[in-house]
């Protein structure tokens, strides 16, 4: 960029001494060919309070939380506010120019009854002093996180034009240890790690890779029984709790994946001593083999239009991503670069793929970006075990599992690399986040 | 080749003939009024009686006549002579007339061309004059306009450092929505005051990316006041200029 300037004024000095009738003085012209790096500055205001003791939760700081999370924005210390408002007709825009704020977000919250709140914001611009967008909502007290996650759904929207991503839901699984048992459990949370509810406990007995269907309203994961050998995959109703079993398979399986159309599951089994990528129709059960590779072909991925599979092969002596065509045909090698590349799978657009890349030289695991146009590789994270990273809906962040000490801890980073932030901690060891697309 | 008669010869000859003529008239006339009496006589007639008269009284008569005559002869001699007189004094009067004219003509000449190279002088004066002014307007010009180059390129030496500093005040207070804008584009026209409020921003392009040029707009105004030098001679440069945004990641 520097260079770029100054080859810019060098043009224009050169202009300028050249200009020797009176008037063909060149204007100054200062071009800018990026920005400050940082996010968006926004401040948003705690919302009032009406109501007796303490706010059942803290809206803004939620909004706040979700908003820097995504990379895109940087939240503005409230210590540095000079005036509180809740409402647009309160607001001094003076007072957030000072500080730089580009966009304000107020809001109120407000007790109507038992377990009865009325929550109304307002997204204000600074310097042409309208506002943007506003809502309402009247809900119970359990509910006012999803509201606030609503709402940083529509600044996000405004502020970017892409749809936001905060008001969907992450599954993943916990396993804990005491003396003699493991202790595994599938967990549901909104997408800041918050409120976590449980869908299925096995003692002893892994539970792995869940697995959101594209409509969010069902979640496969593989779990094994006493009873018999081999391995389940189960279909989970999230809003009812009820489950079916699709499919139980001989020897092991693991990292179901929906096909776009939620017909499909592509999954990796191992059986009489080869691992390789079959495809199974969901309300049938039918399997077919995709790879016959004595190598090891695991972690399978839906292209976004349904047409290519993604997997890790080691095939060429270390793991690496290939592509082939969703009826296996026409394999080929994608990554090219690194040590090993595994566990991707595609962003919404199709035009990239995140996954866990080692570098080589005793780098250990990170989170990448692998560009499908151009072959480049960019790391986003800098940890040494981190893995099994999933892109959000809308591609702008990645949640990724990722070791804090000797515990496995959920992770985001936003698809810029800019934001990295630990989730919510939650007792045991975290691994194999799933993002959902809806709520 | 026939020759030209001399200009002015022809009416002076028709002038002598004419008088020539006038005067044989004359004497034609005076000759049939002497012979017509005689003539005459006899149809008065009284002859007889005549001879009766006495001869001194005819002799008388005939001096009588004849004094008579010559009287009519002289007065007709001296009205001629008036006459001729007369018209050589028209002539004369005429003459006098028109040279007078003439002169009046050629004095009029005379003065409007005096008074054209008079006028042709002054203005073959004022025209040196304005060449003169002209050429010093010129040399003052050149003066100024070298002085202005000076200026300006001082400016322009010293802008880098100005420019670079506009520029990575704006550039810090920029934040992008993130995206693709390769290839986008969006520019302002900027004002500032001599303390570097920017007082005016116009969009004079934008890139069809409300979000882009929004954020843009906001930069500059985030940015303000610009670092500009207080000295006189670069606000002149530095009132008015051009931000262009052009994202490339």
């Amino acid at each position: 960029m520097t260079a770029r300037i100054i080859r810019h004024f060098a043009a224009w000095l050169l202009l300028s001494a050249a200009a020797f009738s009176p008037n063909a003085f060149a204007k100054l012209t200062i071009e800018i060919t990026e920005g400050a790096g940082s996010g968006i500055p926004v401040a948003a205001v705690p919302f009032k309070w009406t109501g007796n003791g303490s706010p059942p939760e803290d809206i803004g700081a939620i909004v706040s939380a979700d908003l820097y999370r995504s990379g895109r924005f940087d939240l503005l210390p409230p210590s540095d506010f000079l005036s509180r408002p809740s409402e647009a007709a309160e607001v001094r825009y003076k007072d957030w120019r000072l500080i730089k704020a580009e966009a304000l977000i107020v809001g109120k919250l407000t007790r109507t009854g038992e377990d009865q709140y009325d929550v109304s914001f307002e997204l204000l611009d600074v310097y042409r002093e309208k506002v943007k967008t506003g809502l309402r909502f009247s809900v119970k007290g359990s509910q006012l996180r999803q509201v606030a996650h609503q709402i940083s759904d529509r600044v996000f929207y405004e502020m970017t034009g892409i749809e936001g991503a905060f008001n969907t839901r992450i599954a993943y699984v916990t396993m804990q240890q005491n003396d003699t048992d493991r202790t595994y459990q599938l967990m549901v949370a909104d997408s800041d790690g918050h409120a976590p509810q449980q869908i299925l406990k096995t003692t002893n007995l892994p539970v792995l890779s869940p697995s959101w269907s594209p409509n969010g309203q069902w979640l496969a994961y593989v779990s094994f029984s006493d009873e018999q050998s081999g391995a389940n995959v189960w279909l989970q109703d999230i809003a009812s709790g009820q489950r079916r079993r699709v499919a139980r398979i001989d020897g092991s399986a693991s990292a179901p994946a929906w096909s776009p159309d939620g017909r499909a599951m592509a999954l990796t089994i191992s059986s009489s001593g080869n691992t390789d990528i079959y495809v199974m129709q969901v309300a049938s059960g039918e399997l077919k083999r995709i790879t016959r590779d004595p190598a090891i072909d695991t972690e399978p991925a839906w292209s976004p239009d349904g047409r290519y599979l993604v997997f890790t092969s080691d095939r060429s002596g270390r793991p690496h991503i290939y592509r082939a065509k969703a009826d296996g045909t026409g394999i080929e090698r994608l990554t090219k670069e690194g040590k090993e590349n595994a566990g991707a799978s595609f962003d919404p657009s199709g035009e990239r793929l995140v996954m866990v890349t080692n570098r080589g030289r005793g780098a250990g695991y990170q989170i990448g970006v692998f560009y499908l146009a151009t072959g480049r590789t960019d790391v986003l994270t800098d940890g040494t075990l981190d893995e099994s990273p999933t892109f959000s809906k809308n591609g702008t962040m990645i949640l990724y599992a990722t070791k804090m000490g000797r515990e496995g801890v959920l992770a985001a980073v936003s698809a810029d690399g800019r934001v990295r932030q630990i989730l919510k901690l939650h007792d045991g060891d975290v691994r194999e986040p799933a993002w959902s697309v809806s709520r | 080749m026939p020759r030209r008669p001399r200009k002015g010869a022809r009416p002076i000859r028709a002038f002598v003939y004419a008088v020539l003529i006038h005067v044989a008239f004359g004497a034609m006339l005076g000759v049939t009024l002497w012979v017509q009496p005689r003539t005459l006589k006899p149809i008065e007639g009284k002859p007889v009686q005549a001879k009766a008269i006495d001869l001194a009284a005819i002799e008388r008569e005939k001096q009588r006549i004849a004094a008579e005559k010559k009287k009519a002869e002289d007065e007709k001699k001296r009205k001629e002579a008036e006459k001729k007189k007369k018209k050589k004094e028209e002539q004369e009067r005429k003459r006098k007339e028109e040279q007078k004219k003439k002169k009046a003509e050629e004095e009029k000449k005379r003065k409007e061309e005096e008074k054209k190279k008079k006028a042709a002088e002054e203005e073959k004066k004022r025209k040196e004059e304005e060449k003169k002014r002209q050429e010093e307007e010129q040399k003052r010009k050149e003066a100024e306009e070298a002085q202005r180059q000076q200026d300006e390129q001082d400016a322009v030496s010293a802008f880098g450092a100005v420019a670079w500093a506009i520029q990575e005040q704006v550039r810090s207070n920029w934040n992008p929505p993130a995206g693709d804008f390769n290839g986008m584009s969006v520019s302002f026209t900027i004002r500032v005051d001599r303390d570097g409020n920017v007082t005016s921003v116009a969009m004079s392009r934008g890139s069809g990316n409300a979000r882009l040029d929004e954020s843009a707009e906001n930069a500059i105004y985030k940015a303000s006041p610009l670092p500009i030098p207080s000295e006189a001679r670069f606000y002149e440069y530095l009132k008015e200029f051009e931000f262009v945004f052009s994202p490339q990641s």
